[in-house]
């Protein structure tokens, strides 16, 4: 066993304090109705609370995520997410690695928005020695970032299908984010791993007729996004699944440091491409999508419209394309003058900033990764509290995590 | 009932069009030229800088070079420990010489880890392999060299 | 609503966030001395690409007046930044409105940090701090956005950055422990979501944050003895015989 290391009691729930919460909770279960098929009346049940273990290798989990669940009867009374299966310890391996050398490292993070981790890290570090980047690097940086978005977002409502049942969704999504990761393979060489933005610009200029490609890409994207409309939206099972459920506020969004779609989809207009403006996006044109209601369903219909919004914003990048260099007048080897830094970008799911101390060496003295997914993935057992278990699926899916950023 | 059948008709649109996956081992997928595969390496470019094995993150570049009558440096060994190579692509990126390089293999299933330690024998011949594969992509040897061995000294 | 935070934003003085815009914009809100050394930057060094620069927003492009002569220097390493000297006497103000809430000897540094303010505060006070700063009209730092520590050899630094979602400020709020025994007060009762980044130091730092309402390790398992974010720690697994080949790997 080398996940779960011998002897290792990841249980809490089985301590003192879970089970003295378990007592307390228990009056809750007489609340229950009594089965319509005149089974034995409820009081009758042994209503016995259950320990449920959902994952480390469950495939809903998208990952390594092990929840412990307990529940009584139907009702999920307290559910503890344990991370930690994907830890590889990034934080700590950058603090040996120049600045260029993190950057494989980052796409290994949220490694369904590479291009986002890169970008975050090398604006980090921008920022931090003050470095212009070439007018078509920043053109070039935007353009994979929202291209990235998509992809990531596909991927999303892909997945988040497939958990609640539906499998078409998820052959089409990956049909549709194939075309993005042909792409990025043409101008990067990779298809998930991209390590392609450099500090001061990135690594290759888009190679003949790439750009063209991305051109014919955006109409048809936009077909594509009204099927999904057609074949998801309105599907009355789909609705029924998402409708209400996982219900929180922008209070508690906000107590809880949720950002991105998750925050968006409580009603608040928060997006870091326009509440801390980077790179260039004030010069783009397109809306923040909000959600009314803060459910599930908000939650993948703003993928959806935000989806719409990079296309909007590539379609502006394409047609602002400077000519120019890509990458700009770099020191050969990066030295970050002492200081602390922090600098926020709007990954595909939140806030994903790289906190940065520097002594004035190649290598950073510690370098810290605010994780979008870690984040928000708090929310989870304030979320599942008194749902049904067959909602946990439903709603875990909709925060959207990956365990390789959670984890680190 | 009608969003449902409104999917329906989607999926059944669906029937008629092409089919989108690739028969993989028997059609390979078409990787365009900056994919980045198992190394490759050409011993004759080689300047012994040691460049790529400084930047590499994961440190699993190791070689080593001699000097000749000429005090011109040449490669001995040249081994790139595959069990934690990340393909980066950073060593390619500093080489001065285009020495080391990327090919379009990424089969890496082995039977044990120790096939996953390349020597330059290996890697040598993944640069032949990419030679024959694709002669339009490669620049022929005797030309990089004609340049380089006037400006590359020490 | 964006829009609205935008223009509030602009008639506030410069927040952390109008600091990374660019030398324009404190020219034309910030406090006099910003702005005297903003403008002379302007002139002497991006008067001409000013109007581009304004619209670009660069960050690099922006957070560059290095010739800004003007300015008188507080610290002694030039050059003085326009935009460090307009985070400190941020921090000053916030400073000075929240000493009225809390007990004396609270704080024990005002500063920057790259261009945001930066406070540092007495541990015993931290989460009263992030309490107060919550409240605090016209404030409102209601947002934990990073929240981490460092290690600096001699002691521990924990380091949270807090924004206001309404004003749009982003302030650096510090408090620092010593290494052996490090113990910091949990400021989950006022930010919740600092929850798993208490217990995520709490693992890789050995930091024990008291009134936390479940510390316990969360990336390494239970068992794991040190704590590998710090300087000192040394992998168990280099110094040790671990069979390496074995079912265990
Ligand atoms: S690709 Fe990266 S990890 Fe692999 S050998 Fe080159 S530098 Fe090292
Ligand atoms: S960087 Fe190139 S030339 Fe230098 S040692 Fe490596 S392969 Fe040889």
């Amino acid at each position: 066993m080398a996940l779960i290391p011998n002897g290792t009691d990841r249980e809490p729930m089985r301590s003192e304090k879970g089970s003295a919460a378990a007592q307390n909770s228990a009056p809750a279960a007489q609340g229950h109705a009594p089965m319509p098929y005149g089974g034995p009346a409820v009081d009758d049940i042994r209503m016995e609370e259950m320990l449920l273990n959902v994952g480390p290798q469950h495939p809903s989990t998208h990952g390594v995520l092990r929840l412990l669940v307990r529940a009584r009867g139907e009702t999920i009374v307290e559910a503890d997410p344990v991370i930690g299966y994907l830890h590889r310890g990034t934080e700590k391996l950058a603090e040996n690695l120049q600045y260029t050398q993190i950057i494989p490292y980052t796409d290994r993070l949220d490694y369904l928005a590479s291009m986002i981790n890169n970008y975050a890290l090398c604006h980090t570090v921008e920022t931090a020695i003050d470095l212009e980047v070439p007018e078509r690097a920043e053109h070039l940086r935007v353009l994979v970032m929202e291209m990235q978005r998509i992809a990531s977002h596909l991927l999303f409502i892909g997945a988040y299908l497939l958990d609640l049942g539906a499998m078409s969704p998820f052959l089409y999504a990956f049909q549709e984010r194939e075309r993005i990761v042909q792409l990025f393979n043409r101008i990067c060489g990779a298809r998930l791993t991209y390590n392609y933005m450099r500090i001061g610009g990135v690594k290759y200029d888009a190679p003949e007729g790439w750009l063209d490609d991305v051109r014919d890409f955006v109409p048809w994207m936009k077909g594509k996004l009204e099927m999904y409309d057609r074949l998801i939206t309105g599907n009355e099972i789909f609705l029924n699944r998402v409708r209400g459920i996982g219900v929180f506020d922008t209070k508690t969004a906000l107590a809880y440091g949720i950002s991105g779609v998750n925050l968006r989809s409580t009603g608040m207009r928060w997006d870091l491409r326009r509440n801390r403006p980077y790179s260039i996006y004030d010069r783009f044109e397109f809306d923040i999508p909000v959600g009314q209601h803060g459910d599930c369903f908000d939650r993948y219909y703003l993928h959806l419209l935000e989806m719409e919004q990079s296309l909007r914003i590539i379609e502006q990048v394409l047609a602002q394309m400077p000519d120019g260099p890509v990458l700009g007048k770099v020191p050969k080897i990066i030295r970050v003058p002492a200081g602390e830094y922090y600098c926020g970008v709007e990954g595909a799911r939140g806030e994903l900033g790289f906190y940065i101390v520097a002594d004035g060496k190649d290598k950073p003295y510690r370098l810290k990764i605010r994780k979008p997914s870690f984040v928000n993935l708090q929310l989870l057992p304030e979320l599942l509290r008194g749902q049904s278990l067959s909602n946990l699926i439903a709603i875990l899916g909709a925060v959207d995590i990956v365990l390789g950023e959670v984890d680190a | 009932m009608l969003g449902f059948l409104k999917g329906l008709s989607v999926t059944m649109g669906q029937l008629p069009k092409k089919k989108v996956t690739l028969q993989y081992p028997e059609v390979m997928p078409e990787l365009p030229d900056r994919f980045r595969g198992v190394h490759r390496f050409i011993p004759d470019l080689c300047i012994v800088c040691n460049q790529c094995a400084r930047i590499c993150p994961t440190d699993c570049i190791t070689l080593s070079g001699t000097r000749d009558e000429n005090r011109k440096m040449h490669i001995d060994t040249f081994d790139i420990n595959f069990e934690i190579c990340i393909l980066c692509d950073l060593c390619v990126e500093v080489c001065p010489t285009d020495a080391i390089l990327m090919s379009d293999t990424f089969e890496l299933a082995v039977e044990s880890r120790d096939h996953l330690k390349l020597d330059m024998q290996w890697l040598t011949e993944s640069e032949e392999e990419y030679e024959e594969k694709y002669p339009d992509r490669v620049p022929s040897l005797d030309a990089v060299l004609g340049e380089d061995g006037a400006e590359v000294t020490e | 609503m964006t829009e609205d935070r935008t223009q509030k934003t602009e008639s506030s003085p410069p927040s952390s966030e109008a600091a990374v815009m660019p030398p324009a914009a404190p020219g034309m809100t910030g406090p006099p001395d910003a702005a005297s050394a903003a403008s002379t930057a302007g002139s002497t060094a991006s008067a001409d690409a000013a109007p581009e620069k304004a619209s670009s927003a660069k960050t690099s492009a922006a957070t560059s007046p290095s010739p800004a002569k003007a300015a008188p220097p507080k610290k002694a390493p030039p050059p003085p930044n326009p935009w460090v000297e307009a985070a400190k006497a941020k921090a000053e103000e916030l400073a000075q409105a929240l000493a009225s809430q809390l007990p004396n000897g609270w704080l024990e540094e005002v500063g920057a940090v790259h261009h945001q303010p930066m406070l540092r505060v007495r541990k015993q006070h931290f989460p009263a701090v992030f309490r107060a700063a919550h409240a605090l009209p016209s404030w409102e730092l209601d947002y934990l956005v990073c929240y981490t520590a460092t290690d600096y050899k001699e002691h521990l630094e924990v380091v949270a950055y807090v924004e206001s979602t309404k004003f749009g400020h982003m302030v650096c709020i510090k408090t620092r422990t010593e290494r052996e025994a490090a113990s910091v007060p949990s400021i989950v009762s006022v930010h919740p979501g600092a929850n798993w980044e208490e217990r995520e130091m709490f693992d890789l730092f050995g930091i024990e944050f008291t009134g936390h309402p479940d510390l316990r390790r969360i990336m390494m398992w239970d068992e794991y003895v040190g704590h590998p974010l710090r300087k000192d720690f040394v992998d168990p697994s280099l110094t040790e015989e671990v069979n390496r080949d074995g079912a265990d790997s």
